[in-house]
């Protein structure tokens, strides 16, 4: 692992979620992400997808949202503390002639990092709070929804035309996937992982013709009708 | 560099750490990762005879202090291993232990048969332990007998070459099974594979694992590791490759403290792979601190106090 400088933590109100800046800048692309963590407890990192890289400043960030042990400690840091990070792993996603991207809390982030770079503006967010909503609404003319609404109705009623790249829980994923529309649906998935390489086989994605292919190595961006919903979730 | 060249199973190992069954998976991506030379011998993830697809996800959950991981001995079965991945590890430069796991005795005796005339490996690792699988009708994990049996099948095809037995912590009483294995040709063991966990999600109630149970690898397991290997080596003089708990070059001395050969570093290999590479370095320099030219010389002490200690 890698010890880095924690430069800046924003957090949303109530804490729930968290823009964490490092000072490292490593050239990883849209859709990669780093195994993370904050010392020797956790002993396992655990995987987070790159909100943004600014190589001539130096920074990468990550999102974060508490969920359990590792991400309670993240939410702790403070600038000047350090965290450590092996990577980047994963394929980066590809360029596309005008992607929608439809993104689910957390699942922000890596298309946050494809839309700066590529400057893609079909966007599509659901968050579980308004909170959340507010803190993260970053880009102009997104459309947005929180709490009981979801954002796959809201894409879907949209009715908008083209290939979908979609990052979230694997429920909307699956919704998407399984929508009547002509346009492929590509969907970024999330895995526990241990190796982030595809030795350990921990995050494994079957395709419905029977192979076992990773998250981590193949992925995280899969064919969202090549997936073997029933098998995953 | 203090000399860390050590002897077992009748054969030197440039060091006396071990990659793990299991977590490097069939170690065509940690040798893109490290030099795999720096490792005194790479342990292949178990084979069966047919292939297996694996566990339906989620495999792995986190638990702090280590994971609980749930493959279900994802392969590609004996005859594909055999043909496409053992001959990778021909330019890895380090010991190439090679380990079978079955759910019967025929496929245990078929495996080691084949392997017999395969080269490419010096030691072949038997899996009486994979915690992540149904159990056959007759279960090497629970009755020493049969783990007799297992070897002394497999001890009749393979002739070759030595035979680690790979027992779980949960085989009790570890003497009687060490005792059995032993009787029955084994010429080490393995010790051990991990001990079976859980984790529960408080908000669904639901297990978080999909087969509920997994193997649970962790730094704080050293202790109960440690004090198993202690006792194992009061019954036996075969040769003992320590697994459990390991993460640090201090670890190898303290293992080796308790009765082991050999030492076998299993998270660590997933999760920080590039410490391995570290690590052999960093125990000559811990033997040099203690005025040590070799780990042979550190383990002829070790000797030395044992026979003190009678």
């Amino acid at each position: 692992m890698k010890n880095v400088l924690v430069e800046s933590v924003s957090k949303s109100d109530w804490s729930a979620l968290a823009l964490i800046s490092v000072r490292h800048a490593d050239g990883s692309s849209p859709g990669q992400f780093y195994m993370v963590r904050t010392g020797d407890f956790p002993v396992v990192p655990r995987p987070y997808s790159v909100f943004l890289e600014e190589p001539k400043k130096g920074l990468t960030t990550f999102l974060v949202k508490e969920r359990g042990l590792q991400t309670s400690r993240l939410l702790d840091l403070k600038p000047g503390d350090t965290l450590q990070l092996r990577g980047p792993f994963g394929k980066p996603f590809p360029v596309l002639d005008h992607p929608v991207l439809v993104a689910g809390g957390c699942g922000f982030a890596p298309l946050h990092y494809y839309a700066t770079k590529y400057s893609y503006s079909s966007f599509f967010l659901g968050t579980e709070t308004k909170e959340e909503l507010a803190f993260l609404r970053l880009f102009r003319n997104m459309k947005t929804c929180y709490g009981d609404e979801m954002v796959t109705d809201l894409f879907l009623r949209a009715n908008v035309d083209g290939p979908v790249i979609s990052c979230g829980p694997s429920r909307m994923l699956r919704t998407l996937s399984q929508a009547d529309r002509p346009a492929p649906v590509y969907v970024s998935l999330e895995s526990r992982m241990a190796c982030a390489s595809g030795m350990c086989l921990g995050c494994p994605v079957k395709t419905r013709n029977g192979e076992i292919k990773f998250v981590c190595k193949d992925g995280p961006l899969f064919d969202g009708r090549e997936v073997d919903w029933d098998w995953l979730i | 560099m203090a000399d860390l060249m050590t002897m077992a199973f009748g054969m030197e190992f440039s060091s006396p750490v071990v990659v793990s069954s299991g977590p490097a998976g069939f170690g065509s991506e940690l040798a893109e990762m490290i030099d795999m030379s720096c490792v005194g011998a790479f342990t292949f993830k178990s084979v069966t005879r047919e292939e297996r697809k694996g566990n339906q996800p989620p495999r792995i959950v986190d638990c702090g202090y280590g994971m609980l991981a749930s493959i279900g001995l994802q392969n590609p079965g004996i005859e594909n291993f055999i043909s496409d991945i053992l001959p990778q590890s021909r330019e890895w430069n380090t010991r190439i232990i090679v380990s079978i796991a079955a759910f019967n005795l025929e496929d245990f005796g078929y495996m080691s048969s084949i392997l017999n005339t395969v080269e490419d490996f010096d030691v072949l690792e038997l899996n009486l332990s994979c915690p992540n699988v149904e159990a056959g009708k007759e279960d090497p994990v629970t009755d020493p007998e049969y783990a007799g049996t297992v070897v002394a099948r497999v001890k009749d095809g393979f002739k070759t070459r030595p035979v680690t037995v790979k027992l779980s912590p949960e085989s009790s009483p570890t003497e009687l099974f060490l005792k059995k294995c032993e009787d029955s040709g084994a010429d080490g063991f393995t010790l051990f594979n991990a001990f079976h966990g859980a984790r529960f999600d408080v908000d669904t109630g639901k297990p978080f694992l999909k087969r509920v149970d997994g193997a649970y690898t962790s730094p704080a397991l050293k202790p109960l590791i440690l004090r198993k290997i202690h006792l194992a080596r009061q019954i036996t003089s075969k040769p003992i490759i320590a697994s459990g708990g390991t993460s640090t070059a201090e670890d190898i001395l303290e293992y080796m403290s308790s009765g082991a050969d050999l030492v076998s570093f299993g998270l660590i290999s997933a999760i920080e792979p590039e410490l391995l590479m570290d690590i052999p370095g960093h125990l000559g320099q811990l033997l040099k601190a203690r005025g040590y030219e070799s780990l042979s010389d550190y383990r002829s002490f070790l000797a030395e106090t044992t026979k003190s200690n009678l």
